[in-house]
Order: structure tokens, then C-alpha cells, then sequence
């Protein structure tokens, strides 16, 4: 197992974060509960660990191509809704281009969901544009075969010096951790043996 | 109280208000790792 590779109870004074960068997939987990499984450990994870950064000071940030997922992802689940309320058998996508009107009720949801985590956010911008970040990206993708989305987090990540992310994509973070100096924080279950 | 802990209970609550907003009731955006459940797999 990479050395740099942590799950969200390993967090401790020797490894603790002062700046992290949240992926989209942990955002999305943090957020969304099953409702079909009150009990899935997902949320609660997800909860404590950024508790546990609250507590002791680390700067958390949320770069905008993974709000730009967030929302896209939101979008979906309204389009699912109606779906399965209307016992319809069509692709998501398909019923959009048909009726764009429908992913209406998601803009609440997400100006809700947003004011919650600009108070937990750090209060400085990231660095997200120019040809550093984006050169950068092309760089990892290509390094990584990662899809633009994870190249870029890495990028703005490492553009403006933030050394830690929190995911749950285990792909993303065995190879990201291999970039010199970066942490992976991610669930134990997921932690490569 | 002090400012730094005001501030720091302002930020637990707004992530226990942030926590399960969202519901996922698609069997579909749920992967399942030892019983360990995601909401989705696509990012």
C-alpha cells in the first residue's frame, strides 16, 4: 500500500492536512444519504472526517469542476425522480433534450446545498485558470490516463500548493498519491491491500 | 465562548446541515463495497 495513502481514521498529528482539496465523489457522499439504506456508513465517514479537520484548523477547499459535477449530478437525480414518479422508460439525457424545464426543482437544492459549504470552505480562492493549471492537467492526464475532470482537481491541487485530497475513487487515488509529496484521505474499505 | 470556537461551531453545524440533503434512491447510483455504500461511481 502506498505510504501516502490514509484512511479517514488514520488522521492524525504526523499526517494532519493544513490544506485540503474535497473530490467530487466525497462531496457527493457527504450530501446524498440512501434511502434505501439509513444506515450506510458513507455519510457518517464523511461527516467525521471533516469534523475532525474543522477542529484542528485545516483549510478545506472545493475547486469549481467539482461543483460543476455536484450540480450535473443534482440535475440527474431530479431527472431521476421523475422518472421513476412517471414510470417512464427513457434516458435521462434523452428526457432532458425533450423537456430541459424538468431539472427546475434541482436549482434550489443546489443554492441550498452551496450556502452550507461556502461556511465550511476557506475563505481564499483557489487558483483554478491559466495554462499553468491547465498545461498541468494535460500533464496528469496523460501520466495517469485520468478523465479531465480528475486531472484538473489534481492540478489546481498542486498549482496552489494544497497537498491532500479527500476521495473515494480508488483508481484516482492510488495514482494521485504518487505524485511527490501528495496525501490521499479516503474510506479504510477502499485502502488498496 | 471564544471567536475561534464560535467559528469552528458554525462550521459543524453547517455540515451536519450539508450531511444527507440529498437523497439517493436509485439502486443504480449505489455501489456497493462490503457493505460499505456509495451513492454513485461515475466521478
Amino acid at each position: 500500500m502506498s505510504s501516502n495513502l490514509f484512511s479517514f481514521g488514520q488522521l492524525s498529528k504526523s499526517n494532519f492536512p493544513p490544506k485540503i482539496i474535497l473530490d467530487t465523489n466525497f462531496v457527493l457522499n457527504l450530501t446524498h444519504s440512501c434511502t434505501n439504506h439509513p444506515t450506510g456508513r458513507n455519510v457518517s465517514d464523511c461527516i467525521d472526517f471533516v469534523k475532525s479537520l474543522i477542529y484542528d484548523g485545516c483549510e478545506i477547499f472545493i475547486p469549481q469542476i467539482v461543483i460543476n459535477e455536484f450540480c450535473h449530478q443534482v440535475f440527474l437525480n431530479v431527472l431521476s425522480e421523475y422518472i421513476h414518479k412517471n414510470n417512464l422508460k427513457i434516458n435521462k439525457i434523452d428526457l432532458y433534450k425533450q423537456k430541459p424545464q424538468l431539472i427546475a426543482p434541482g436549482y434550489t437544492q443546489i443554492k441550498n446545498a452551496l450556502a452550507m459549504m461556502d461556511k465550511i470552505i476557506a475563505t481564499v480562492d483557489l487558483k483554478e485558470e491559466g495554462v499553468k493549471v491547465r498545461d498541468r492537467a494535460i500533464v496528469i492526464m496523460q501520466k495517469y490516463n485520468f478523465l479531465p475532470s480528475d486531472a484538473f482537481i489534481s492540478a489546481v491541487a498542486l498549482e496552489n500548493g494544497i497537498h491532500s485530497i479527500a476521495s473515494q475513487d480508488v483508481y484516482f487515488a492510488k495514482n494521485i498519491a504518487k505524485e511527490n509529496g501528495m496525501k490521499v484521505f479516503m474510506p479504510e474499505i477502499l485502502l488498496p491491500r | 465562548m471564544t471567536k475561534k470556537e464560535k467559528e469552528i461551531n458554525k462550521k459543524i453545524k453547517a455540515v451536519e446541515r450539508l450531511a444527507g440533503m440529498f437523497k439517493a434512491n436509485g439502486a443504480n447510483r449505489i455501489k456497493t463495497v462490503k457493505g460499505y455504500r456509495f451513492v454513485l461511481k461515475s466521478f
